[in-house]
């Protein structure tokens, strides 16, 4: 069978080649979407933070020692779990965020890793951070506690400086 | 419902069989044309990678530089890239939405079935890194997105996201490795593409000319209308307020900002799931495979030549007869279509003997009830004629898939369905006009360049054109034959070819 082709066909196929580069084009770049509406702002919680071991180190003693090879006798023996970290986030009095993380590696021996987004509304707000990285029975051991004045679409970063032992605010 | 979306589709289809011709349908291609794309792509990533600069700082520059210092090449050739990119991905999906709703997946096609869902996996990673290496706003909200949707796994130590933290986390290390990625992934995707259609018999991967041209045209008239052009550039400082999204790569994002990293996880292991299993989800549907007759076969290779689907096989021969070769069938690859049977030279009805054999058969419809069937057509048309004798006596023989024949038949008409049109030796047809005086043979199956089994109304073309062997004998008068390809929402086009085969053969049988 033969296709007879004539102008009015192909004017037809232009104009369905025309419709299909207005879709491509609509669907590629032309339709916006709202990520977050110009009132808010984003809070983003980030920090990698060992948790105390569960076990305290001690000394080995002089029998223990003599027991080990040579090139083993490491003076200190330290267990290699460590504890969880809890984080814990308010804004305004309200718990925002209440997280435990596990140590990293197979022993639960590496530190634990932490990383949320929050969309907030934008304005002055009283922010308290509290970690603890120990016995899950003890008191929080670093505690920030805050106002701040949140910029609209400003990135907060609330981190965690592993030298100073502090919890920071980075706006 | 799956013939509800057939139907749909085919209708669509014959709308643009209309100004685009058979061979030239953009939904008869939509394969040839994800692979045609891939070359546009390909090509025009070569000539921006060339003045790509892999450095946070650069990175946003060196692609505006593109775009507006030398727009005439490297602006348009930026928009295309785009453009082409976007096309893909709707061609790879019609074409598996089309392979889905004609049920073309299952049983021998399943391979290609399952190598075409991880080329949707590859082909969403290319457009994603690409948008990354404009480094805007767009870039920075879908690579949060992306690392955060990875960090959900677990298994990275530090959160992948904290690279995208304030603007010193992120280094130049950075895009000089999803360059990489970018230039891997479509090798890898080209890999995957070539394995997609591995084993199909002649694949056809290139699109008629004048497709490729039309949609190479179009692709550049949209792009120097319609230029592609950068977002604001990224900014970690600030949080994304409001992006064009590229819908075609995006729209996850979306959803992934609605359901959340565990949901957006479940979604995507479980639709890939889904469709890697699907050919052998329920109702299976596996025909007996052809079977080859020693004794009938002369290891002429015909078979073997018109197979689609490369289940035939030529090895030495087993039974100790004088021919160098012998016919091997692959069951795993047969979809019983029967086309092997018309290649056959020794399928012919002429022959005198009860139980007719040939080289290749087929268990569920043989030659033998073929001949059988075209017996009793021949015998319909006497019987359900009418009291005019000068009415013409047409024999139909049409196919599973295309317009059901059986709809046509009425006085002086008998229609006879195969798996497959290409299943027909033309001696049939030469056997009913002159041994079974049958005025006229009409000939349908599906339509044009839309054979269900790939190639069987185009060998069927070649066979009567005197092109392929076995060759329709030159003694059948052709006004006595008419050829009319028509799928099955076509009722209306084959009842009108009948009719003016009807009349055309009417005035043949009138005495002068």
């Amino acid at each position: 069978m033969t296709f007879k082709t004539s102008p009015f066909k192909w004017m037809i196929q232009a104009l369905a080649y025309l419709a299909f580069a207005a879709g491509i084009a609509y669907f590629s770049s032309s339709q916006k979407y709202d990520v977050l509406s110009s009132d808010q702002t984003i809070i983003k919680l980030s920090f990698t933070h060992p948790g105390q071991r569960k076990e305290e180190c001690r000394r080995r003693t002089a029998q223990e020692l003599a027991k080990l090879p040579a090139n083993m006798r490491a003076p200190k023996l330290c267990a290699r779990e460590r504890w969880p970290v809890l984080v814990v986030l308010e804004l305004d009095g309200k718990t925002f965020l209440s997280e435990s993380r596990k140590p990293r590696g197979l022993s639960n021996d590496g530190p634990s890793s932490i990383y949320r987004r929050f969309p907030v509304l934008a304005g002055r707000h009283r922010l308290v951070v509290r970690i603890k990285d120990r016995k899950q029975s003890d008191d929080f051991n670093y505690t920030l506690d805050r106002v701040v004045d949140l910029q609209p679409l400003k990135v907060t970063v609330i981190g965690f400086d592993n030298a100073k032992k502090r919890i920071f605010i980075k706006q | 419902m799956r013939n509800l979306l057939q139907n749909f589709v085919l209708h669509i289809e014959a709308g643009y069989d209309r100004p685009f011709g058979p061979a030239w349908n953009p939904l008869r291609q939509l394969g040839t044309l994800t692979f045609f794309l891939y070359w546009v792509v390909a090509g025009t990533g070569i000539y921006l990678y060339i003045f790509f600069d892999t450095t946070v700082a650069g990175v946003y520059q060196s692609i505006d530089s593109i775009t507006f210092e030398q727009w005439w090449a490297g602006g348009i050739i930026r928009s295309l890239h785009r453009y082409a990119s976007d096309a893909m991905v709707v061609m790879a999906l019609l074409h598996l939405s089309r392979e889905f709703i004609f049920d073309r997946y299952r049983d021998v096609r399943w391979f290609t079935w399952f190598t075409g869902v991880p080329i949707l996996w590859f082909l969403m990673f290319c457009g994603i890194s690409g948008y990354w290496l404009v480094w805007d706003v767009v870039a920075q909200y879908i690579a949060i997105d992306s690392m955060e949707w990875l960090d959900w796994l677990g298994i990275f130590g530090e959160p992948l996201a904290n690279n995208f933290l304030a603007p010193g986390s992120l280094t130049d290390r950075f895009f000089t490795l999803l360059i990489f990625m970018h230039i891997f992934a479509p090798l890898i995707l080209l890999i995957i593409m070539w394995f997609h259609v591995i084993r199909v018999s002649r694949p056809k991967i290139n699109p008629p000319k004048g497709l490729a041209v039309g949609i190479l045209v179009m692709l550049t008239i949209l792009s120097l209308l319609y230029p592609a052009v950068s977002q604001p550039p990224a900014n970690l400082n600030l949080a994304v307020s409001q992006v064009n999204l590229d819908w075609f790569y995006m729209l996850f994002y979306p959803v992934f900002d609605t359901i959340g990293a565990s949901a957006m996880w479940g979604a995507s292991i479980g639709i890939s799931t889904l469709l890697l299993a699907m050919p052998w989800l329920p109702p299976m549907k596996k025909p007996s495979p052809a079977f080859v007759l020693l004794k009938d076969c002369n290891g002429c290779g015909r078979c073997y030549e018109d197979c689609p689907f490369g289940a035939v096989t030529m090895g030495t021969r087993t039974d100790g007869l004088h021919f160098e070769r012998e016919a091997i069938v692959d069951p795993d690859l047969c979809t019983a279509c029967g086309i092997c049977v018309g290649a056959c030279p020794v399928s012919t009805p002429f022959r005198h003997t009860d139980n007719l054999t040939t080289g290749i058969d087929l268990p569920d419809l043989s030659l033998d009830l073929l001949r059988e069937n075209t017996y009793s057509a021949a015998k319909r048309t006497t019987v359900s004629g009418s009291t005019n004798t000068m009415a013409p006596r047409i024999l139909i023989f049409g196919c599973d898939h295309g317009a059901d024949v059986r709809l046509v038949e009425g006085p002086g008409v008998a229609g006879i369905s195969l798996p497959c049109i290409g299943m027909l030796p033309p001696s049939f047809i030469d056997f009913a006009i002159s041994r079974l005086d049958i005025d006229g043979v009409l000939l349908t199956g599906c339509r044009e360049c839309d054979c269900y089994n790939r190639l069987g109304n185009t060998w069927m073309d070649e066979r009567i054109a005197g092109d392929r062997d076995p060759y329709l004998r030159t003694r059948v008068p052709r006004h006595r034959l008419r050829v009319c390809w028509a799928g099955r929402t076509d009722m209306q086009h084959l009842n009108d070819e009948l009719e003016h085969f009807k009349t055309s053969l009417t005035s043949e049988n009138e005495p002068t």
